[in-house]
């Protein structure tokens, strides 16, 4: 007989659980990734991955004696590294964001869950900080992205690479099939991942469309203060702003606890990245938004506090008799 | 966690996989992904009207990054892959603002065979007929192409340095007194007429008596750093300023060796520095040196063309470009045919004073020996006129100098 | 119809915790379950404990009184079967009380007491009538408060109340003994609600039923027409109520029907003049007006994951495991749950006598979910139904900080268990914060 507190049933959803259903989410940009990119992608996310994974394990274990604890949360975040950066990185500068990432914003505060900016968005920063990565010099490997000597050489220069943006149209931009990030901008693909996520109940549906919603009317009003015309499209895949609103806005450990203060935060982000972007700064719109918020996030936490319940009420002049009489002019059936 | 949970996560990736797949082949079906397909499209929507090619391949020249005045470079194929001319973008800054035009020029480069404006911030843009009567002007003549305007034409040159005073006409000649390290000997001729320098030429020959440094240079096996133009570009960049400057204390070589006047040069040119010192002391003395004509060394002058045959070439059929300069060409000036009678050394070289007023020595760095068409330009519009004509030649001292 | 509700809470649609099992079961109530013997705790309800007036070696018969009332709020204690007196001990309840218990061995004769009769007219039974009626019954809220019947009904007399509310949202998942009385006793709770009604001088009877339950609401109406013409001075009223966790709550359900918010310690008697009333406590009522049939035996709803879900009619005192013998699949359970799964208590051992206030019994093969880092996910704040942060109140009493907690309003925690249910970390939330939650309420109180 085993003798536990109450309740005795659970939902279904233990953290490894949803961080399965996760990973899982993240599948379809990763298959866009290799779908584009091939063997290079794959070796990328994988490396990404793993690095994270092993990286968190070793300092759990020697800062915390966390032992049991497998963090899936990890390959998570690596995956989301490795999507966010364009196929030409190399796998010395992803080693450097990610051990950056996982060291020093996920494990140094505490570990899985306690961690103040998204590890993930965080590493990204640090690549394009430190090494400033140019993603318009990738090219679409096209025939040769099953080519195992592109993943050392980079792959070769092809004269589609010109005036791609022009050309590019409508699925192209919706699939990510343009020079970019690897994972970040398949719009479509990522949205499928968004729909798995909503049907199994691992985030709400507000966050994601306040973020897509604010970011289109956003750009829609300002653009006009570009000089250089950028469609509304283009400007969804390039952004990565729906790689957002489905994978960081709604991250439990960074976003506001108070499903409110998500949503306000939701419509920041939106906002900012819409502004970012028009400013001219692509990778900065993807990242830039929603570490800003996470830096919100423990003062919103601590400053907004669900209401309590019978909270404020006067209990000695309860207007007892005009209640029941409004109630049962209510309730005649 | 148990078993049906594992088998529900394991079952729904492979959902998501599949799916994701459907909706990459399918939209890879829909817009099939062909882009060469499109760009073929787009490059024939806007380039069509100038060449009426069935391809168009951009190319970049790695040597030419530097060189700013040409943005695109494309080549034109037929449905037989053969080339059949090339098309430019080129922008030209002037005091007046700028014009960025697009031309097309034959596959052997010496002919403009359509030009357009794409857009241009001159202060003074000139009506539509001004631009039709300049493009009828330009269709179809060879190039390159000087301007016969009744102005100073004096000014267009860089008139505003002066010659140095006390040099002897003559060809001088000064070299290092050894190899050094890489195996090179450094040379320097400089060709003075009327006291001026018309023209520099620094080289080195090999020890092992191959090919020159200029040459190694361009045929790739003599490189230089990272990020650095190959040597024959930036020892250009110093012949030709030289002469522009006349005096080499204006190019500002500083103690370490290194210039930054000059665009284009960040290599040592201290050497350059001895000899053409030595060069121009030589010529104040009037020392005229014998210069070696042992081997292989090309004898030209440094604001000539290289030999078209050791270019570097994208052309398939070097036959072609190797008549490059023709020699039966037809300058409408007879000087030119006194001096191309010259021949040698002096080639190119446009004697002041034989010639009419109106016309110069020298036309966008070009001499006018090149100069295989003299368009009237618009008298309404001159500077337009200059400006345009001095695209067309941009492109084609491009086209000359880094494809064929 | 407008559904009532309020804020937070979780549906438990949302996560059927048996693998997707149905809420509640469909078939009928198994009526006759007959134990060998029963024990009857003198303490099953709030207040002092009974006294024993019956001897050992007796002869006792179903609806003989075993424990008399020893004070004002004392209630007695009734046999449900026909027997002999085998034992009179000391038993240790499942909170820690100690009282007198009385055991009975079965005669499976059924034979009933010689006081149990079919009352002629008994909606024409005076007030004074029917509180006596009531002290004698010993009935007692069936929905898991335990409070005596009788001393509510004067209170709420006393008080003025004009409502009365029958509360028939079982929102607990797999507690479905409500449920059945409504479908298949309609009558018999109309009766009981009825003669409550009368007692406490009320003239609305407002029925609270879940819209997972939308297919009794013609039958009530159907109903509530009938006994128009026997109560003509009543109005009967039904309202609906969202599915929704921890419904069921009285503080909850006078927030739903009245958007007024209880405090603790608050009674709805004297603040919106309204009185609670189970179903089970109503159909109770009714058996005692028309029968004398004091509360012998109850409806108790059997579920787990381990077992199809079913409701049983035991008589008061029989013993879990010999319900659970006649249970499939009961012997696989790692867990016994006395009461909910979520609010319901485990048994180190099955051996334990059904009491007044015992809705039902859980069997539990599952274990719980790993214990995992608090990863912020915030459900547990969307899931409190009192606005209480558990996440926070978990982390600093973990590090003690009792008066922060309490600044928090940990003493209006309901113990609803929600919190525990939906965190994907397995905290146990509810166990440490219901905990806090009476140590403050005790602190306030003294």
């Amino acid at each position: 007989m085993t003798l536990r507190p109450a309740p005795h049933i659970h939902r279904h959803a233990s953290s490894p659980y949803i961080y399965l259903h996760v990973l899982v989410a993240l599948i379809p940009p990763c298959v866009a990734a290799v779908f584009f990119y091939g063997v290079r992608a794959i070796v990328l996310i994988l490396w990404s991955a793993l690095l994270f994974l092993v990286s968190d394990r070793i300092i759990s274990v020697l800062l915390y004696k966390d032992i049991h604890y497998y963090d899936i949360s990890s390959l998570i975040s690596g995956i989301m590294i490795a999507l966010m950066l364009p196929a030409n990185i190399s796998m010395l500068h992803l080693f450097v964001g990610v051990a950056f990432a996982s060291i020093f914003v996920k494990q140094v505060f505490g570990g899985a869950g306690t961690n103040l900016f998204n590890p993930a968005l965080i590493g990204r920063a640090f690549i394009e900080v430190i090494y400033r990565v140019r993603d318009y010099d990738v090219v679409l490997p096209g025939k040769e992205r099953w080519v195992i000597q592109t993943l050392f050489a980079g792959s070769s220069s092809d004269s589609s690479a010109y005036a791609a943006d022009a050309l590019s149209d409508f699925t192209e931009w919706f699939m990510g099939a343009v020079p970019g990030f690897m994972g970040a901008s398949a719009v479509v693909l990522i949205i499928f991942g968004g729909i798995y996520l909503l049907l199994n109940g691992v985030i709400r549906p507000h966050e994601p469309l306040a973020v897509l919603v604010t970011f289109i009317l956003t750009f829609v009003v300002f653009s006009g203060y570009r000089t250089e015309s950028v469609g509304l499209i283009q400007a969804i895949a390039e952004s990565g702003v729906v790689f957002v609103a489905v994978f960081a806005v709604n991250d439990y450990a960074t976003s506001p606890i108070d499903s409110r203060f998500r949503v306000v935060a939701a419509f920041l982000t939106g906002f900012l990245s819409a502004v970012i972007y028009l400013l001219g700064q692509p990778v900065f719109a993807l990242l830039l938004p929603v570490l800003l918020m996470n830096f919100l996030t423990p003062i919103a936490d601590f400053y907004t506090r669900p209401r309590l319940f019978a909270q404020d009420i006067d209990n000695r002049n309860p207007k007892v008799s005009k209640l029941v009489e409004t109630h049962a002019e209510e309730v005649e059936p | 966690m148990n078993r049906s949970d594992a088998r529900k996560i394991v079952l729904s990736a492979i959902i998501m996989v599949s799916l994701s797949l459907v909706a990459l082949i399918g939209s890879a079906l829909i817009s099939n992904y062909s882009r060469q397909e499109k760009t073929q499209n787009y490059f024939r929507q806007n380039m069509g009207h100038l060449i009426d090619a069935d391809r168009f391949e951009a190319y970049e020249v790695p040597e030419a990054i530097s060189d700013g005045s040409v943005s695109d470079f494309y080549i034109a194929y037929d449905m037989n892959r053969k080339v059949l001319g090339y098309v430019l973008t080129v922008r030209i800054s002037t005091d007046q603002g700028e014009l960025s035009s697009r031309m097309a020029i034959s596959e052997t480069g010496d002919r403009l065979l359509a030009i357009e404006v794409l857009d241009s911030s001159m202060q003074s843009l000139p009506s539509l007929n001004v631009m039709d009567a300049l493009n009828g002007q330009l269709q179809g003549v060879r190039i390159p192409v000087a301007l016969q305007l009744e102005y100073n034409s004096e000014e267009l040159i860089y008139s505003e340095y002066p010659s140095v005073e006390g040099l002897h006409d003559g060809v001088f000649f000064a070299e290092n007194d050894d190899y050094d390290n890489s195996g090179y000997k450094d040379y320097v001729e400089i060709t003075v007429k009327d006291g001026r320098i018309i023209s520099v030429n620094w080289d080195a020959e090999a020890k092992d008596g191959g090919k020159n440094r200029a040459q190694s240079s361009v045929d790739g096996e003599y490189n230089m750093p990272d990020g650095q133009q190959i040597w024959a570009a930036q020892s250009y960049s110093m012949e030709n300023m030289l002469v522009k400057v006349q005096d080499l204390d204006k190019l500002a070589i500083k103690s370490d060796g290194y210039t930054e006047i000059v665009d284009g040069v960040d290599m040592k040119v201290n050497v350059f520095y001895r000899l053409a010192k030595e060069c121009i002391e030589n010529s104040r003395n009037n020392v005229i040196k014998e210069i070696p004509t042992e081997g292989e060394r090309t004898e030209e002058t440094g604001t000539e063309p290289s030999e078209a045959e050791e270019l570097p070439s994208v052309s398939n059929d070097a036959e072609d470009a190797s008549n490059f300069p023709g020699d039966e060409v037809s300058i409408p000036s007879d000087t030119a045919k006194v001096e191309i009678d010259n021949g040698g050394i002096e080639d190119g070289v446009v004697v002041p004073g034989e010639v009419g007023d109106n016309l110069i020595e020298s036309v966008d760095g070009l001499p006018l020996s090149e100069i295989r068409t003299q368009i009237l330009g618009v008298d309404s519009a001159p500077e337009f006129s200059a400006t345009l004509v001095s695209a067309v030649n941009t492109g084609y001292k491009y086209i000359r100098d880094y494809v064929l | 119809m407008k559904k009532l509700s309020f804020k937070k809470g979780w549906f438990p649609m949302d996560g059927l915790a048996f693998d997707g099992k149905l809420d509640f079961p469909r078939e009928p109530v198994l009526e006759v379950f007959s134990p060998r013997e029963i024990l009857l705790p003198m303490l099953q309800h709030i207040g002092e404990p009974a006294e024993p007036i019956v001897k050992v070696g007796e002869k006792v018969t179903v609806g003989q009184m075993i424990g008399r009332s020893s004070g004002p709020l004392s209630v007695p204690v009734h046999t449900g079967i026909s027997g002999t007196v085998t034992g009179i001990k000391q038993y240790e309840l499942l909170n820690r009380k100690h009282c007198m218990a009385v055991e009975i061995t079965n005669d499976h004769k059924r034979t009933l007491h010689t006081s149990i009769q079919r009352r002629e007219k008994p909606e024409r039974l005076t007030p004074s009538v029917i509180s006596k009626l009531l002290d004698f019954s010993g009935i007692v809220g069936m929905g898991g408060e335990g409070y005596p019947t009788a001393k509510k009904c004067v209170r709420a007399y006393q008080e003025g109340v004009s409502t009365l509310i029958v509360n028939a949202c079982q929102s607990e998942p797999y507690l479905s003994g409500d449920i059945h009385l409504l479908r298949e006793q309609l009558d018999r709770v109309i009766r009981g609600a009825g003669a409550l009604s009368g007692l406490c001088k009320v003239s609305n009877v407002v029925f609270c039923v879940m819209d997972k339950w939308l297919i009794e609401l013609e039958a009530l109406r159907d109903a509530f027409a009938r006994f128009q013409t026997v109560y003509p001075d009543r109005k009967f009223i039904v309202r609906v109520m969202r599915s929704r966790f921890p419904q069921g709550y009285e503080r909850l359900l006078i927030k739903a029907l009245y958007n007024v918010e209880l405090p603790a310690g608050r009674r709805p008697e004297n603040t919106v003049g309204a009185v609670v009333f189970n179903v089970s406590t109503c159909a109770a009522v009714a058996d005692m007006v028309e029968r004398n049939m004091p509360l012998v035996q109850r409806i108790i709803s059997i579920s787990g994951d381990t077992t199809q879900g079913h409701n049983m009619l035991v008589p008061i005192g029989s013993y879990a495991d010999e319900i659970l013998a006649r249970v499939p699949g009961a012997a696989s359970a790692n867990r016994i749950v006395m009461g909910g799964a979520i609010t319901g208590a485990c048994l180190t051992n099955a051996h334990v006598p059904i009491i007044k206030t015992t809705q039902g019994l859980a069997l539990i093969r599952k274990s719980d979910p790993p214990k995992t880092p608090c990863v912020h996910c915030g459900a547990c704040i969307d899931a409190c139904p009192v606005g209480l942060q558990p996440y926070l109140c978990h982390r600093l009493l973990e590090v003690g900080d009792e008066k922060t907690v309490e600044e928090l309003g940990v003493a209006q925690c309901i113990s609803c268990g929600a919190c525990s249910f939906v965190c994907p970390a397995g905290k146990d939330l509810a166990f440490t914060i219901s905990r806090a939650g009476h140590r403050a309420r005790r602190r306030g109180r003294s």
